[in-house]
């Protein structure tokens, strides 16, 4: 492992108990403070491989070694909001805080700190019901804000969104990772999408997943919508669009 | 300031039962209908009057076991569950047993239970047998409350390294209360059918609650005063009933989608 990785993934397989082989042979490394996007159509693992990063599952062969420990270290943003519809905005911001029993004062000041970094100060008294869709994802990512981490993981977070609030909320998450120096491994299945944002993308195989191709966009730093329109942009969109779609045709086959 | 739909909720029914009440009157009255077949209204009225002073003493002491069998059943149903959620072999081993004693008729075990407890005690005896009628609902519904956790919260709380008990109180309870509260009103109108059966099972002994006094009227063809004992036991359901919806508004209206009111 490498003094720059912050994740490394050796020989990596997965195979649930219903007999599904969802990763095989995986291995893989994170740059710490890099921002790396896991591409691929459904069922391909990606998400099996960030709830493997997160230890939240196991690998049934293979390692994983990472270089952060400890309660908090990592944030976690899921598909859907999950979100504790019976606490209000700063109650869910602050339950990883609770959790770790992070004294009063301090709690306050980091959940006002998270909430600030997504812009719904205003909200903290609202409760999910009211908030909309996109308001939901920022709460969900102001919680894995507030314990620090310095990993984010993000699964396919703002999926269900719709264009122009996922692109507001694509270039929050950008200026986040920056400022608050985080390695970001986000799942999505958005070749668009990971061209705005990382620095890296992950093509992953489906049956059983496996990366299959790599690329490193040369996006640069602090962009905004303008990025979207340059040629940089779309011709690497078409590079990373004719492998995924080269997989879509190996896999109709 | 009162809305005009929590009006027409309370005043609709309140409307409904005065129509009736007056059409029972005016039945009995025109087809002169004897008094042991059918009473007025005004002579259930008059009974309860006359012998509110039994009536409500009786009422008291049903309302007492219906109460205590309810917090019995409430502490058993939720404990139960809790245990189950922890250790699914125990689970395994002993539900089948709570739905065997669940599906086995109350007035079937309550001689039993009365022999075991004895006479002289036929009080905790009628706590029992109510409680054994009220407390699989709490236990189901709590149980199903529990399996039913969202599972990216429980992986969120796995992350951050939540113990049992903070899984427990802060995830794990918030999440099945609504689902323990629906149990809870199922149990309260159980709780007091459970103390009723239970007390008309064990006959006379020290028994002195509102079932009793209905045994007596009927076999004394006191008919309005048994219909009076009838209508103060249905004020106790009812009453048990919206108890516990008011405590299902106050904890679950800020925000559980059952009580939220969708704009139109």
């Amino acid at each position: 492992m490498s003094t720059d990785d912050i994740v490394q993934i050796v020989s990596v397989s997965k195979v649930f108990d219903s007999g599904t082989e969802a990763l095989k042979d995986v291995t893989l490394s994170i740059a710490a403070k890099s921002f790396t996007s896991l591409l691929g159509p459904s069922g391909c693992g990606k998400s099996t491989l960030l709830k493997l990063i997160a230890g939240l599952i196991t690998p049934s062969s293979g390692t994983i070694t990472t270089s952060f420990s400890g309660r908090g270290s990592i944030g976690y943003v899921f598909q859907d909001p999950t979100l504790m519809p019976w606490a209000d905005v700063r109650h869910n911001v602050a339950m990883p805080l609770e959790l770790m029993r992070v004294a009063k004062a301090e709690k306050i000041e980091r959940v006002s700190e998270a909430l600030a970094l997504v812009g719904l100060e205003e909200f903290a008294a609202a409760y999910p019901r009211a908030l909309s869709g996109g308001m939901k994802m920022r709460v969900s990512l102001a919680r894995a804000l507030a314990s620090k981490p310095q990993v984010l993981l993000l699964d396919e977070p703002f999926a269900a969104l719709d264009e122009t609030t996922r692109n507001k909320l694509n270039d929050d998450l950008l200026r986040i990772a920056a400022d608050e120096k985080l390695t970001v491994i986000f799942v999505t299945h958005s070749v668009f999408e990971s061209v705005y944002l990382s620095d890296r993308i992950v093509v992953m195989a489906p049956r059983p997943g496996r990366p299959v191709a790599e690329f490193e966009p040369d996006a640069p730093d602090g962009r905004d919508h303008g990025y979207r329109l340059t040629a940089d942009y779309t011709d690497m969109c078409g590079k990373v669009l004719q492998a995924v779609q080269g997989l879509a045709g190996e896999s109709d086959a | 300031m009162l809305d005009r739909n929590f009006i027409l909720r309370l005043v609709s029914p309140l409307a409904l039962g005065c129509v009736l009440l007056l059409v029972w009157e005016i039945i009995v009255r025109t087809f002169d209908v004897p008094v042991f077949v059918l009473p007025a209204p005004l002579a259930v009225f008059e009974a309860l009057i006359e012998n509110f002073g039994p009536l409500m003493a009786s009422a008291w002491a049903t309302l007492r076991i219906t109460i205590a069998a309810f917090v019995v059943a409430l502490i058993v149903g939720v404990g139960l569950a809790v245990l189950f959620a922890q250790h699914h072999l125990m689970e395994r081993m002993v539900y089948p047993y709570v739905v065997v004693l669940q599906v086995t008729p109350v007035v079937a075990i309550a001689p039993l239970i009365i022999i075991w407890v004895g006479y002289e005690r036929v009080e905790l005896a009628l706590l029992i047998l109510a409680t054994i009628v009220a407390f699989f609902p709490i236990l189901s519904s709590t149980a199903l409350g529990l399996k039913s956790v969202d599972h990216g919260l429980r992986d969120l709380f796995r992350l951050y390294g939540a113990n049992r008990w903070q899984t427990l109180i802060k995830l794990e309870a918030p999440s099945t209360l609504p689902l323990l509260l629906t149990g809870m009103k199922t149990s309260g109108g159980l709780a007091i059918i459970g103390a009723v059966v239970a007390e008309f099972v064990a006959g006379s002994g020290t028994a002195t609650g509102l079932a009793w006094r209905i045994a007596e009227a009927a076999n004394r063809l006191e008919i309005p005063k048994m219909f009076a004992a009838l209508l103060l036991l249905s004020v106790l359901g009812v009453s048990i009933f919206f108890a516990l919806s008011a405590l299902e508004y106050a904890l679950l209206r800020k925000w559980h989608e059952s009580m939220l009111r969708r704009e139109s």
